[in-house]
């Protein structure tokens, strides 16, 4: 199938827009909706659809590296009728422009403890190729994710 | 990709000192209707690179009546103008093309409406 080397939506995907949604939706919830949404490592593209869905005054961007599940967001948001843009992106690599810009950082990322050489991939192992104590792409994205 | 999120783009070529901004040609654009929000509009001038998005904007031929300079409050009142900000920022979409790093040449594809920006090890 065209989109085989995409991480469907699972347990840990559900869990995490159960967290957004009561987030979002929270009787009293003060907060004015995020402007600007940035989500790494994308996938199917349910979160970043679901957050426009549930924040349509959101500025929704989905980058993932593995260009399958780039162009699932894309559908996804697509036949849900939401306006997600998406870029095709090793962790926000080319976006530097939102430094210091997003209001709303999601990131469901790969966290199984594997070898490290796994970890370099844009196919499906990109999805859960976590490398030493699962931690790898997460340190690595730590200081990143500050800056945005 | 829509002119917004080329607004937030930059090259991440190795040795590359500014890399903003990618420099954009289109082989297919598509304009379709996005609901108005003149507040996310106002809010969101203030994270723009103003001259950047006029400048594409008018590569594209969809600039006109643009303001050249933001006010200093950074904020519109006409609703016009903010339906044309509106339009540019968020119903124009490169679906097909190539965006090119300022200093090294290096391109990136856009393809159906997604930039790949991923590079090779060594780049």
């Amino acid at each position: 199938s065209e989109f085989s080397s995409v991480y469907p939506p699972s347990e840990d995907t559900f869990l995490l827009l159960d967290c957004l949604e009561e987030h979002f939706t929270a009787r009293d919830n003060i907060n004015p909706p995020p402007l600007v949404s940035l989500e790494i490592g994308s996938g199917s593209g349910v979160i970043s659809t679901f957050v426009r869905n549930i924040c349509p005054q959101t500025f929704c961007l989905a980058v993932d590296i593995n260009k399958q599940a780039a162009q699932a967001s894309k559908e996804t948001a697509l036949l849900n009728k939401q306006e997600v843009d998406v870029v095709c992106s090793d962790l926000g690599l080319g976006l530097s422009g939102l430094f210091n810009k997003v209001d709303l950082l999601i990131f469901n990322p790969p966290y199984v403890p594997t070898e490290s050489e796994e970890v370099a991939s844009s196919g499906i192992e990109a999805s859960w190729a976590g490398g030493i104590d699962g931690r790898e792409v997460i340190d690595k994205f730590l200081p990143t994710a500050a800056k945005f | 990709m829509k002119l917004l999120t080329h607004n937030m783009m930059k090259s991440h070529c190795k040795g590359v000192v500014n890399g903003f901004p990618l420099k954009l040609s289109s082989t297919q654009v598509d304009v379709k209707e996005i609901e108005f929000n003149p507040d996310f509009i106002n809010r969101m001038l203030s994270r723009l690179e103003w001259p950047v998005l006029v400048q594409i904007a008018n590569q594209l031929g969809v600039g006109e009546g643009l303001p050249e300079m933001l006010p200093e409050e950074q904020k519109f009142e006409d609703e016009d103008v903010l339906k044309k900000i509106h339009h540019v920022l968020l119903e124009v979409e490169v679906v097909e093309g190539e965006l090119e790093c300022p200093e090294t040449g290096r391109k990136f594809p856009i393809s159906r409406g997604i930039p790949d920006m991923r590079l090779n090890e060594d780049e």
